[in-house]
């Protein structure tokens, strides 16, 4: 038997279906649980450079040092603007465009926490662009439902 | 920093590239490793037989699919009872693994090394899937974080900064499709207006479809050789003169502070590709990168990555790269050719997409890159990029031998 058509590719499925159980640094943890109990937003100062981590970390990448898990510091619900894109592109098992995703540095802190800014108009680039400038204020806003996982602050204007 | 010991000089004598192309017309990840080591060995006059150390390039592998592929590949690279070793730092893969080929033969520990890689981008259907796992599981992976939001977002701070404009980055775009139309290699070879660019659809503002780069297939590789393995009656060597690699934090959130950096650089510049960058250029002797860099191969997976890599690698000043881009500086035809070969715009196999811009370097000062040569390029600089814009390296490759 002659083989006289170009083969069509041969093709082999295969899945990874694979869950993990990701256990928390006690810095991590103690953030994400005072967010979700208490609904408070914290950082921790690093005891040498004393720059004010946002989020909390359990090592500072400047002085390679541990931070200390007394030196927590309460931030304040208000923040400043450093990063923002507006999404357009849907991915497979991500959220349904469009929305905001952005970076905000925290009164009284020294880097900045990601979250989805909110409450933007979206119907067009213009009326979002109207809304979004590096370094405006924002406000960092706790859901009221809530389950220990960094979703559950967001990001909307300061009226 | 430690005081260098002396290094033996190292060479690239040969390269190899597969066509690249999308990933559902490619071969199979290892048969296109084995076409690119074949193509690499040819163009140096060698046989597998001549080489003393196997470096594989292999990004996350989540991307092919085939965990610990390394074992899958071994044949295919001609590793068997040698030496191997294989490298990963997510984009920037391909040029750490030269690295570490080079530190091989630098060391005096072999003569002649093989560097091989390739990649499938879509096998899994779509790699940002992927490269949303690359974020911290507790603070950001819950967010729709991407790789194209990752440089979009410095591009907004970058347009914030400096000035840049939406145009600005389809100019550089219709320059890399430009020479990317004239790259054999290339996945994209299609030429595309400023027009067309600023039309094209928002993937996540101010980045539009045409300001991005594809997800490709193909196989790169890299000979790389002692001086004394060089044989100057088969071999143009591109001698690499310098080489070297810095990594940043991984969080973004921290790179927002100019006091904070010697540079003032923050996360709309890409300060850790600048370290690298002086370091390559001090082990190279180059001192004034505009004046002596006659050709660039930089990883840029979207068009503003481009104009901030420009100002990182010294070619222009901080904050004035998007203005030489339409002033032309950078064309083909400029000042100092940025991707002759058409860069990422129009060809990005993630793990191997660092090799191609060292290839491309070593073709270039070989003479052999065809119609999109640069005339009498005798110092070019070659950069890689992975992590979330985090690990950057940079050689410097040059016509004569330096070290």
């Amino acid at each position: 038997m002659t083989e006289t058509t170009v083969a069509t590719p041969w093709i082999v499925e295969q899945r990874w279906d694979l869950t993990y159980q990701h256990t928390a640094d006690e810095v991590t943890a103690h953030f994400l649980r005072t967010l979700r109990d208490e609904g408070r937003v914290l950082g921790i100062t690093c005891p040498v450079c004393k720059r004010v981590l946002a989020p909390p970390r359990p090592i500072c990448d400047r002085d390679f040092c541990r931070t200390d898990t007394d030196a927590w510091v309460e931030l304040g619900s208000g923040g400043t603007l450093e990063l923002f894109t507006i999404m357009h592109l849907a991915i497979q098992g991500l959220p349904a465009p469009p929305y905001v995703l952005a970076y905000v540095r925290p009164d009284g802190a020294d880097t900045a926490l990601p979250g989805f800014l909110e409450e933007i108009d979206l119907s067009s680039t213009e009326s979002a662009l109207a809304e979004l400038q590096i370094g405006r204020r924002v406000e960092i806003v706790v859901r009221p439902s809530r389950s220990g996982r960094i979703t559950d602050l967001y990001f909307r204007p300061a009226s | 920093m430690s005081t260098p010991v002396q290094q033996r000089p190292v060479a690239a004598i040969g390269v190899g590239q597969t066509r690249f192309g999308a990933t559902k017309d490619a071969g199979t990840y290892v048969e296109m490793l084995h076409e690119a080591a074949h193509l690499a060995l040819d163009a140096s006059a060698l046989t597998i037989d001549d080489i003393d150390a196997v470096v594989l390039a292999l990004a996350p592998e989540a991307l092919m699919g085939v965990n610990h592929a390394e074992r899958w590949c071994v044949d295919f690279i001609g590793g068997r009872l040698k030496p191997v070793m294989r490298v990963q730092t997510g984009g920037a893969t391909g040029l750490s693994a030269v690295q570490a080929g080079y530190h091989h033969v630098a060391a005096g520990l072999y003569d002649r090394v093989l560097v091989v890689g390739a990649d499938r981008v879509r096998e899994s259907g779509d790699a940002q899937k992927i490269f949303n796992k690359i974020w911290d599981p507790f603070y950001e992976r819950d967010l729709p974080f991407t790789t194209i939001t990752m440089i979009a977002m410095s591009a907004v701070r970058y347009m914030h900064r400096y000035g840049m404009t939406e145009r600005q980055m389809a100019r550089v775009s219709e320059k890399a499709h430009h020479n990317g139309a004239l790259n054999p290699n290339a996945h994209i070879r299609r030429e595309v207006s400023i027009e067309e660019v600023l039309e094209s659809r928002y993937l996540a503002w101010p980045l539009k479809l045409l300001d991005a780069c594809p997800q490709s297939a193909g196989g790169c590789a890299v000979v790389l050789s002692s001086a004394g393995a060089v044989d100057p009656s088969r071999h143009t060597p591109a001698w690499i003169s310098g080489i070297a690699m810095a990594g940043d934090t991984y969080y973004i959130g921290d790179r927002l502070d100019p006091s904070h950096s010697a540079r003032g650089f923050d996360y709309a510049d890409a300060e850790a590709l600048a370290v690298a960058a002086d370091r390559a250029y001090a082990m190279a002797g180059i001192s004034d990168p505009r004046a002596e860099v006659d050709a660039v191969e930089t990883y840029a997976s979207f068009s503003p990555v481009e104009i901030h890599n420009a100002e990182a690698l010294g070619l222009a000043d901080v904050g004035t790269a998007g203005p030489l881009f339409e002033e032309g500086f950078f064309d083909l035809d400029g000042e100092i050719p940025l991707n002759p070969s058409g860069g990422v715009l129009c060809t990005n196999p993630i793990s191997v997409t660092a090799m191609v811009r060292f290839a491309e370097g070593v073709l270039q000062i070989q003479g052999r890159a065809g119609a999109h040569q640069v005339p009498d390029a005798k110092t070019v600089v070659a950069t890689g990029a992975g992590g979330s814009h985090q690990f950057f390296n940079v050689a410097v490759l040059t016509s004569e031998q330096r070290t």
